[in-house]
């Protein structure tokens, strides 16, 4: 690991700042590949409203851009092996940003339609309808009894999940962030937690609940 | 409620940049396209040196148009292939990566449709019974194998967004570039042997070794 005296970040902050921002921003990844911890984080808040930029172009909502921000900066972030000093560096970023969105946008796809699913769309629903206007504290207690005992039959791993995303409303990357994981495996655990509670809860939930279209939230 | 976006994403800037640790950056790309070659062109040498060179081989590259135009087509393919593959794990190389699918492209016509038609042009319009093309499209696979397993290894290093296409790619250079060898080294001048075995190997290498080559650029699961 660098010094703070000799770091990258130090050396290039007020003299290049004039400079093409390119070019300082490859210097600044080249530092961050060989540790610069400093240099990278101040790569990335330099990078992050040039991404919000670009981003909100393509997406109006400013939660599901911020969302796309943050997909991008985690796929920088495993994918900064791949960049090379020699080559520029406009181009590196902008394929990372591209494939990180139309991931992003693929996987929002997928999910809506797994959300489609009747089954799903009730235990969404039913937890939706429990936490809305509940303080935090009363959410877990103002569920179903049968809801709240097939939660807490889930491993714990999908729980978490289920739990930050629907009963804590958090958005995906929000709940990734906080469990310390990738959005794309919170997404799976998710998944994995309605699909077993879809099938915990299936003999309910086919008498009829009908309430539609609350997912969690992206 | 959550916390705004602002301040989530400057949580995973702190994150990510607390966790960061120096990293081995991948090889250029002309280096690993070069060690591509260089262990292909040893087991070519290993191959051709236990096998032997066709006898008449400065005769057919003197005068056969077909011959040649079936060898460059497949070193066409072969080094397009390769390149195609590569350039495509690393971002921001995607417009090498298009040109080298175009080469494929062009390659592909080459050995196989212009061979064809210079066969029945200039040759004689006579389709001999065909003799053990098998034998040569295995030996092309076979010759591949090094090369194939060396740019999995370099690939797995990249980013994987499209590895059904960069396996196809890679197998259709791989066994392209066997084939090539084996077009040196085969007598046989049938054209259905060297239409199945020479020239269309690649395409068939892409069939056969594709999927192979799909499973194992498989990324590393996250961990769900």
């Amino acid at each position: 690991m660098t010094t703070k005296s000799d770091s990258k970040a130090e050396q290039l902050g007020v003299a290049d700042a004039s400079e093409g921002p390119w070019q300082r921003w490859g210097e600044l990844m080249a530092a961050a590949q060989d540790g610069d911890g400093q240099a990278y984080h101040l790569l990335l808040t330099e990078l992050s409203p040039v991404l919000r930029s670009w981003i909100g172009l393509k997406v109006r909502n400013a939660s599901s851009a911020e969302d796309v921000v943050q997909e991008i900066l985690l796929s920088l972030h495993r994918s900064r092996h791949t960049y090379r000093p020699e080559r520029p560096f406009g181009p590196w970023l902008r394929s990372i940003a591209r494939n990180a969105s139309i991931d992003f946008f693929r996987a929002q796809g997928r999910r809506l339609e797994d959300e489609g699913h009747p089954m799903q769309e009730s235990v969404a629903a039913e937890l939706a309808l429990a936490t809305s206007a509940q303080p935090q504290e009363q959410v877990a207690a103002g569920l179903d009894p049968a809801l709240q005992k097939a939660l807490a039959s889930l491993p714990p791993t999908q729980r978490e999940a289920v739990e930050l995303l629907q009963l804590e409303d958090l958005s995906v990357s929000e709940a990734a962030v906080k469990l310390g994981i990738t959005p794309s495996a919170l997404k799976v655990r998710a998944h994995r937690g309605y699909k077993a509670l879809r099938a915990r809860l299936g003999g309910k939930q086919d008498n009829g609940n009908g309430n539609k279209g609350h997912g969690n939230k992206e | 409620m959550s916390e705004g976006p602002t301040e989530s994403t400057e949580l995973l800037l702190d994150r990510l940049t607390s966790a960061a640790q120096p990293v081995c950056r991948i090889p250029r790309l002309r280096v690993a396209v070069g060690l591509i070659l260089l262990l292909g062109s040893a087991v070519a040498v290993l191959f051709a040196y236990s096998h032997g060179l066709r006898s008449d081989l400065a005769g057919v590259v003197a005068n056969g148009v077909r011959f040649n135009a079936v060898g460059i087509g497949l070193l066409g393919v072969g080094l397009g292939g390769v390149i195609a593959a590569l350039a495509q794990v690393v971002p921001g190389r995607e417009s090498t990566a298009r040109k080298a699918v175009f080469v494929v492209l062009v390659a592909s016509v080459l050995v196989i449709g212009i061979s064809s038609l210079l066969h029945f042009a200039f040759e004689e319009a006579v389709v001999e019974p065909q003799s053990g093309p098998l034998g040569c499209f295995l030996i092309s696979c076979g010759l591949s194998i090094v090369p194939l397993a060396v740019l999995a290894v370099v690939a797995r290093r990249g980013v994987m967004h499209h590895p059904f296409i960069v396996a196809t790619c890679a197998a259709m250079g791989g066994v392209a570039l066997g084939a090539f060898v084996v077009h040196l080294c085969c007598g046989t001048d049938a054209f259905l042997h060297v239409f199945l075995g020479h020239a269309a190997a690649p395409f068939f290498g892409a069939l056969l070794l594709a999927p192979l080559l799909r499973f194992s650029l498989r990324g590393k699961p996250e961990n769900p």
